[in-house]
């Protein structure tokens, strides 16, 4: 639901000369499948043990009873991602500028609250001003 | 409807099908996160951010530097689609 809204948007986003990726934990065939399956052109990029995740200070690793009810969904989330870590993201958005520096992170850690898209294109847009017309 | 608006609705639809018990470990899961002080070690506006290599769908590495070079990046973090 959330890459849907963000393809939505897509269009405001590259227009203001940015590029979206996503990163999952998930197999590369998993989010193969997602694109296909919600036509999403942008990149999905699989972060195995969500190593890039704990850069961000993202990473956590789900408790023991939470785990027992992922299992009886059923979900298997070491075969799902392909590691044993029963780790997770936080969900999380940044924009990151030409020189590398974050101008712009949002992350809860309740799943179902997500970044709204039109809060990330208005910060594009603010970034986009203050680097004084320079292209991107 | 906002994308906000959206989740909301999707978990009301999804959280009638689960007994008491479980929604009892699924919250108590997120509060936990939140009181143990995650929210407050993610990486914060002016700081550099970790340069990463990541394979796409295809397998195929993509690297953060190679993106930066065409402009602003745009990352979200996605838990999965299951």
């Amino acid at each position: 639901m959330e890459l849907v809204a963000l393809q939505n948007a897509l269009t405001q986003i590259t227009d203001l000369g940015a590029t979206l990726v996503a990163i999952s934990p998930q197999r590369p065939e998993h989010n193969r499948e997602l694109i296909r399956s919600r036509g999403l052109e942008f990149e999905i990029l699989s972060d195995a043990g969500n190593e890039v995740a704990d850069r961000f200070g993202l990473r956590f690793t789900l408790p023991e009873n939470l785990r027992k009810v992922y299992a009886s969904f059923p979900l298997d989330l070491a075969v799902y991602n392909g590691d044993a870590s029963w780790t997770l993201p936080m969900p999380a958005r940044f924009i990151i500028d030409r020189d590398g520096i974050i101008r712009y992170a949002e992350s809860d850690p309740d799943y179902t609250t997500r970044s709204e898209p039109e809060h990330t294109v208005a910060a594009l847009r603010e970034l986009r001003g203050r680097s004084g017309g320079r292209h991107g | 409807m906002s994308l906000n608006e959206e989740l909301h609705a999707l978990r009301t639809r999804l959280e009638a099908r689960r007994s008491p018990e479980t929604l009892a470990v699924m919250h108590g899961a997120v509060d936990e996160l939140r009181r143990s002080g995650a929210p407050a070690r993610v990486l914060r506006p002016g700081t550099p951010a970790p340069r990463f290599s990541l394979p796409n769908a295809d397998g195929r590495l993509v690297d953060s530097d190679t993106l930066l070079a065409a402009g602003p990046l745009v990352v979200t973090f996605y838990r999965g689609r299951w």
